[in-house]
């Protein structure tokens, strides 16, 4: 046809496909935002009440949606022209013009008649009117529908920066901010200090029996594995001591020469409840560790059960076994274990003697370890 | 000719047919629907079927027009014992100038520009066969001989919808034939006082003067056939026809439920023939879905047939046709 498809009768059916698949891709967005909304929000609810989620990682899975959305309007490309000048017809009453022009200019040059020139000039000549009209009265607006996911969506992301859940009572990050001391809140955690102990238990058992090596400084000097890794301690009530300090009318509980009497804990779990009565301490228990859980290298939650620690005195207020932590005599210990000397695996770390470097107690560990030599009344 | 003279002529049409009508609603009160549509069939070439109770002005309408059109106006009043050929003519005996005698066709009233062919349906079938030749190929066929009908030739049939006894109903054949089937609705309150004021002791119709030639008519016509279907326009129009037919893919639930058979390929045709002429009474080269839809029904009323159960319930086949021109004109 005569008529150049740079006429405004192309141009504005250029303009009304534009409108379109614009308007196409902002559908499959506000459908998308429904999906990402979800997913903020239910990220948001995890994260805030059930187990801290990486806010990064959320976002990036909410952001998958939309991009799906934006991606699949791009690959399904524009509409027809066709189709273009039927909406236009629609959008400005048309009675049909734009699709009549545009199916006259298609047909092939012998089917042309005047009426199909007349038709298209008049396309022609309302064009540039009708896209004036559509610049000015076709201005997109947000879809109030677009208000509920929306919103959503930033609670979701509201829920994400919160701190996280709080804490569990048995369990605790390392470095968390530590409680205020209450007894009436035993069950708090201390990861570090307790994986420390066993450590160093660990580690006296190991070390070669030399009473010279012998000392309250040496139980806390290897409270870290060799690898850096944190180890699980369970050292409830039910416990088995190996030491002889177990036996009657030697409560282990009382320090023996200025030492704190400390449990090694695996050893003490695995014959739980197959030795008969248990070797409670005299002083109820201290430094109880439950739940902990193995972690990584870099920062293992590990989880502690603190239980005050009640010196155990007799009627002349001298430190003495109570009946009731009386204990019972020493269970045979493997041969294994048998060549350890008892006042090494008994001893404990005194607080004034000095901390490895490799050991750095973050501020909850160092209020563990200040309230439990305080509940022994031990001096720091 | 130019695209100008297009302009130009579809200008022209407008005003001649605007002028046409005013005349037409003078002379007959009340039914401006009535007379737009019956343009509308007559300058896209085809033949009207003019339903009415007696006495609405169904004949007084015809005689009208075809004063206003400037067309000689036939008449055939319809009896059961009408033979056909005192419709199409006959061979008399003649003498010549040599006193010899021989057969002479001689047309019937059927050989006319315009014929009105009053109460139809009291003709017999046989009678009324005799018609379909005229409508539809513009001819009579007399002893072996064909008779071509004067061009443009416009046939337009009423009928009275409540009279059933001696009468014959129309085949479906022959109601195809008809481009529109019309309905003379009954008056208004302020149209009938108009009636009265006007035709109470006058024949407005009388008094009517040709407003074209037949050439012009023909220009009319052929400017009509110009008008361009686009192709979306043309698979709207096939949908429409195919939505009355519910067994076919595409066919309309309603049609499915009421119709027997649906409307027709002449259908069809008359729908878009009807459009374009709409069109060019708005001022439009092109047809658009509005003149579609205006047509419709007078044009598909009478090719669709309602089925046993809903003829028995009393289903008026307009209803169910109108709604689905709803719905088709929903989905496009």
């Amino acid at each position: 046809m005569n008529t150049p498809p740079d006429s405004p009768l192309f141009t504005l059916l250029h303009q009304v496909r534009r409108r379109l698949w614009s308007g196409r891709i902002l559908s499959q967005l506000l459908r998308a935002t429904w999906w990402s909304a979800a997913l903020l929000l239910g990220g948001g609810l995890v994260h805030a009440f059930h187990q801290p989620l990486p806010a990064s990682a959320v976002a990036a899975l909410a952001a998958l949606p939309l991009a799906a959305a934006v991606l699949l309007g791009l690959l399904r490309g524009r509409p027809p022209l066709a189709h273009a000048a039927a909406i236009a017809d629609r959008w400005f009453d048309g009675k049909a013009l734009m699709s009549s022009a545009l199916d006259q200019w298609q047909a092939p040059p012998g089917r042309h008649t005047r009426a199909s020139r007349f038709v298209i000039e008049a396309a022609d000549r309302c064009a540039p009117s009708w896209s004036e009209r559509l610049a000015h009265a076709h201005r997109w607006r947000p879809p109030r529908h677009a208000v509920i996911p929306v919103a959503l969506g930033l609670a979701g992301v509201y829920l994400l920066l919160l701190p996280g859940p709080a804490p569990r009572q048995d369990s605790v990050a390392i470095g968390a901010t530590p409680p205020p001391a209450d007894a009436s809140r035993p069950n708090l955690t201390a990861s570090d200090f307790v994986a420390g102990l066993r450590q160093a238990l660990r580690d006296a058992r190991q070390a070669p029996t030399d009473p010279a090596a012998l000392g309250g400084g040496s139980a806390l000097g290897g409270r870290q594995s060799a690898t850096g890794r944190m180890v699980t301690l369970h050292t409830d009530s039910t416990q088995r001591t190996a030491s002889a300090d177990t036996r009657p009318g030697r409560a282990r509980a009382v320090p023996q020469e200025g030492k704190t009497p400390v449990t090694p804990a695996g050893r003490g779990s695995t014959t739980t409840g197959s030795d008969g009565p248990r070797s409670d301490t005299a002083g109820s228990g201290a430094g109880r560790v439950a739940g902990t859980r193995h972690g990584s290298p870099a920062a293992p939650p590990l989880s502690v059960q603190y239980f005050p620690v009640v010196r155990a005195t007799g009627d002349d207020e001298k430190p003495a076994a109570t009946g009731h932590g009386a204990g019972r005599d020493l269970t045979p210990m493997p041969a294994a274990l048998a060549s350890v000397d008892i006042r090494q695996t008994a001893g404990a770390a005194r607080w004034d003697t000095d901390m490895p470097d490799a050991l750095t107690l973050s501020p909850a560990q160092r209020h563990y370890v200040r309230q439990y030599f305080s509940d022994l009344g031990e001096p720091r | 000719m130019t695209v100008t003279s297009f302009a130009t002529q579809g200008v022209l049409f407008q005003s001649d047919t605007d002028e046409l009508k005013n005349v037409l609603q003078y002379a007959f009160v009340g039914q401006e629907g009535l007379i737009g549509d019956l343009l509308t069939a007559l300058l896209a070439g085809g033949h009207v079927l003019l339903e009415g109770l007696p006495g609405l002005g169904k004949t007084h309408l015809a005689k009208a027009i075809a004063a206003g059109m400037g067309l000689e106006l036939s008449r055939i009043q319809c009896t059961p014992d009408l033979m056909p050929s005192d419709i199409t003519g006959s061979e008399i005996l003649v003498h010549d100038e040599a006193r010899r005698q021989h057969l002479e066709f001689r047309p019937g009233p059927v050989f006319a520009p315009m014929v009105l062919v009053d109460e139809i349906n009291r003709a017999t079938p046989k009678t009324q066969a005799a018609l379909l030749e005229a409508m539809q190929e513009g001819q009579v066929t007399y002893a072996g001989t064909r008779y071509p009908l004067p061009r443009p030739f416009w046939l337009l049939a009423t009928q009275n919808p409540i009279e059933l006894e001696g009468t014959y109903p129309l085949p479906e054949a022959q109601l195809d034939r008809f481009l529109f089937k019309l309905v003379v609705d009954f008056p208004t309150a302020e149209a009938l006082a108009t009636l009265v004021d006007r035709s109470l002791d006058d024949e407005p119709a009388d008094h009517i003067r040709p407003l074209f030639s037949a050439e012009r008519l023909d220009e009319m016509m052929a400017l009509v056939r110009e008008v361009v279907i686009a192709e979306p326009l043309k698979r709207a129009a096939v949908a429409l026809v195919l939505a009355t037919h519910g067994d076919r893919p595409g066919g309309s639930p309603l049609a499915g439920a009421h119709f027997r058979y649906g409307a027709s390929p002449r259908g069809l045709q008359s729908l878009l023939r009807a459009a374009r002429v709409r069109a060019l009474m708005a001022g439009r080269g092109h047809i658009a879905l509005e003149d579609i839809e205006a047509a419709a029904l007078p044009a598909l009323r009478h090719r669709v047939l309602l089925n046993m159960e809903s003829e028995m319930d009393g289903i008026d086949a307009d209803v169910v046709l109108g709604e689905i021109v709803q719905a088709w004109r929903k989905e496009h």
